[in-house]
């Protein structure tokens, strides 16, 4: 991305941001609440318009050549909202079909995701019955059908059991391995720290640091972990004081 | 409230001095037509009293069932699907007084409308039986605990019957008979041909009519009860004004004795079960044959369609709308061949106001339902117009079936001349390809993807527009096909010759006027969905 802005009104929700993230990196976007994380990755996938500067997908324009960047993206939003009334099965179909994927492909991939994250038992029922993490995973599963080049995730890991967060890393470690890039939105410093390899923060819409994980925790003198670095880049050490009064 | 006023937009503000208009419009027709119906039966000789005694007893009974059935569909979005109830429950509340609340809350939802209704009614009652303003206040109040003790029947049969079984199930079983109960009822009356009963000569034997009049209907119930109170103040029966009004509000207040008792005893079993999601299990085929996009998008749609009851119960209304329609065609009485073909010309505009409104319900809020799950279709690689597209498709099934089944059957009812009957299919068919595009197009211009009900999105600024630009469509439409057929009998009885002149005329204004009605909406519709950011 290159200079991209994107105000709403007198607002600047995301200003003048330029990163590149490279084949194969998992990269970490942190910031507090409102920080303009979520507008950055809808911006990416071409769910908000710019009101400046470019994005671009595996080469293509995200405002000039929509279809052929979508086609490469993957994107999974923070709320897993899916039709209620299809079915686990139905909705991975829907998803492959959209996304132009190859019924034999499709036959071959859907029931090996959804074993995968543990839905093949719930695939024939219909989604209204699915819980939070259900959802949450199956959006993960359909994300993973059409074998994006890139894949913009915002809190992948919310409403996740342990034992389905810790397959979640390990299918982004593999993807990683594969040489597809992930763009990570996350408030869980622990897993920025342990799978990425590069981490910015974002700050009332600016980036305010961009830089290696490593690089990130030399910096404060320290010598402490993300989550120290995190609140003293972004003001957060001062709430330690409010605390007191609890 | 001052800040949600001074929030609305000049749309919100037309739309609002538009939606008070046409309701009151409404009301002043219903008090006219209740008026008139009211004076005549009133001036019968002998047995005027007794057929608006009738009448009223028959209102009540109607309108009782109607919000107990009302009351039970409510009850499932203002009780067992509402948000806010699981944090109620965990404040330190009783349960009997969040249930009251609730109660009070579906109530009012149920019965609103009915009151709404009953109003223009009851004052022209009061006016044809001189009952004057008193007589008016006294009812309306009564209203109060007929309207409540209707809810509660409603709310009682809900509580009792999600004990049994899952809320989801009954509410969608709900839904369907509520469906078919108001098909039923509008249709029964229309077929039962009201404007016969008020002839007594009709009825076999008079005694019997008589008899029929003076028998009270189902005496234990509320809508019994508030027809005895409302008899005994017009003729100033103070006794049994009291002994009336004492059962309709000691019922009243039993009912809600028993709604509390039925709340502490069961419902939290009820509810706490539901909480838990019914599984539904489909059946599903395994086969993975090649889809496009689109066939992707209406495939998913057909599913959706089916296996919602709040989408494929509107097809019921359908179905009804389309008998009584045709019913009504069949009935009129033509004695010359202009006269049905004049008919068959104004049947065109007609069908094509059903057809508008049918398009409002069924195309119009297609892209809407999407709702939360928008982000999908935003972000998968297809383009705004392939999605617009898909919509129209789907929504011109019901669109296009009812056009060609209301333009073929009325046209042979009216047994018109065969240029007269095509034509008008014709116009028709081009009519609900226009109106079907215009829908789908103010459907994407104006969508409201947090919407909480069809109705709602259908009443939307959106709609409303839509409405105003398919009325104008229509009456332009049925204008420029009015030159043609009045050549066609000029013509036919060899008054003139074929005017080719005024057929080229009209034939290239229709041309642009249908192809700008799918056209442009569509193009608009596409670009505003590409410029749609959520």
């Amino acid at each position: 991305m290159e200079g991209l802005t994107k105000k709403f009104g007198g607002l600047t929700a995301v200003d003048n941001l330029s990163l590149e993230v490279a084949r194969g990196e998992i990269f970490a976007f942190l910031g507090p609440n409102g920080a303009g994380k979520t507008t950055t990755v809808k911006l990416m996938a071409g769910l908000l318009i710019p009101s400046s500067g470019t994005a671009c997908i595996n080469g293509y324009d995200i405002t000039k050549e929509p279809l052929k960047a979508k086609q490469s993206l993957g994107y999974v939003s923070d709320q897993p909202f899916v039709y209620p009334q299809l079915t686990g099965f139905e909705f991975m179909r829907f998803v492959g079909d959209i996304y132009s994927v190859e019924p034999g492909y499709q036959a071959g991939k859907i029931p090996e995701l959804l074993e995968m994250f543990e839905l093949s038992k719930w695939a024939d029922e219909t989604l209204e019955t699915y819980s939070h993490g259900m959802r949450q995973k199956l959006v993960l599963a359909s994300v993973l059908l059409h074998r994006p080049s890139v894949l913009f995730l915002d809190e992948p890991l919310v409403g996740l059991d342990p034992k389905s967060a810790r397959l979640v890393k390990e299918v982004f470690a593999e993807l990683s391995g594969r040489g597809v890039a992930i763009f990570m939105c996350t408030h869980v410093l622990e897993i920025a720290e342990k799978l990425a390899t590069r981490a910015a923060i974002i700050h009332k819409g600016k980036l305010i640091a961009l830089e290696n994980i490593e690089t990130l925790k030399h910096k404060i003198k320290s010598g402490g972990n993300l989550e120290d670095v995190f609140l003293e880049i972004t003001g957060g050490t001062q709430y330690l004081e409010l605390l007191k009064y609890l | 409230m001052r800040n949600r006023l001074r929030g609305l937009s000049f749309f919100d503000e037309v739309k609002i001095a538009l939606f008070i208009f046409l309701n009151l419009v409404f009301l002043a027709g219903l008090f006219a037509a209740s008026y008139r119906m009211l004076s005549y039966l009133n001036g019968v000789q002998l047995i005027g009293h007794l057929l608006v005694n009738k009448l009223l007893t028959m209102v009540f009974l109607t309108s009782f069932t109607m919000v107990i059935f009302s009351a039970l569909i409510t009850s499932f979005s203002t009780i067992y699907f509402s948000k806010d109830l699981p944090w109620l429950l965990s404040t330190p509340l009783e349960i009997s007084k969040i249930f009251a609340i609730k109660a009070l809350d579906t109530s009012f939802y149920a019965s609103w409308m009915v009151f709404a209704v009953m109003l223009p009614f009851l004052l022209a009652l009061a006016i044809v039986k001189g009952g004057g303003l008193v007589f008016f206040a006294a009812v309306l109040a009564l209203l109060v605990p007929f309207l409540l003790s209707a809810s509660l029947c409603g709310i009682i049969a809900s509580i009792l019957m999600v004990r049994v079984f899952p809320a989801r199930r009954v509410r969608d079983a709900m839904l369907v008979l509520g469906v078919l109960f108001l098909m039923g009822v509008f249709m029964l009356f229309r077929f039962l041909e009201p404007e016969r009963l008020v002839r007594p000569e009709g009825m076999d034997a008079v005694a019997q009519y008589l008899s029929f009049l003076d028998a009270p209907t189902a005496v234990y119930l509320p809508s019994w009860w508030l027809s005895g109170a409302v008899f005994s103040l017009l003729g100033s029966q103070w006794k049994n004004f009291v002994y009336y009004t004492s059962l309709l509000v000691g019922g009243t207040a039993s009912l809600f004795f028993v709604t509390g008792l039925l709340a502490k005893k069961i419902f939290l079993f009820g509810w706490a079960q539901n909480q838990a999601g019914q599984r539904r299990r489909v059946a599903a085929s395994r086969k993975y044959g090649y889809r496009r996009p689109v066939t992707a998008l209406i495939w998913k749609d057909v599913k959706i369609f089916l296996r919602d009851a709040n989408q494929w119960s509107q097809l019921l209304f359908l179905a009804s709308l389309s008998s009584v329609y045709l019913f009504s065609i069949y009935k009129i009485p033509l004695d010359t061949m202009y006269l049905q073909n004049l008919v068959a010309f104004f049947n065109v505009g007609l069908i094509g106001f059903v057809v508008s409104a049918v398009a409002l319900r069924f195309v119009f809020p297609s892209i809407s339902i999407e709702g939360d799950n928008f982000w999908l279709i935003k972000a998968a690689p297809f383009t705004a117009g392939q999605f617009l597209a898909e919509k129209m498709i789907f929504g011109s099934v019901p669109v296009m079936s009812l056009a060609l089944l209301l333009s073929a059957a009325s046209g042979l009812l009216l047994k018109t001349d065969a240029p007269v009957f095509w034509a008008s299919v014709g116009a028709v068919m081009v009519m609900a390809a226009g109106l079907n595009s215009m829908a789908a197009g103010f459907g994407a211009m104006f969508p409201i993807f947090k919407m909480t009900s069809i109705a709602q999105i259908e009443s939307s600024h959106g709609g409303v527009f839509y409405i105003l630009a398919a009325l104008s469509y229509i009456g332009i439409n049925v204008s420029l096909w009015a030159l043609p057929l009045q050549n066609y009998f000029q013509i036919k009885f060899g008054h003139a010759a074929v005017p080719w002149g005024s057929f080229i005329w009209v034939g290239l204004s229709l041309l642009v006027l249908n192809s700008a009605a799918v056209l442009v909406p569509f193009k608009l519709g596409v670009m505003s969905l590409k410029r749609m950011e959520i």
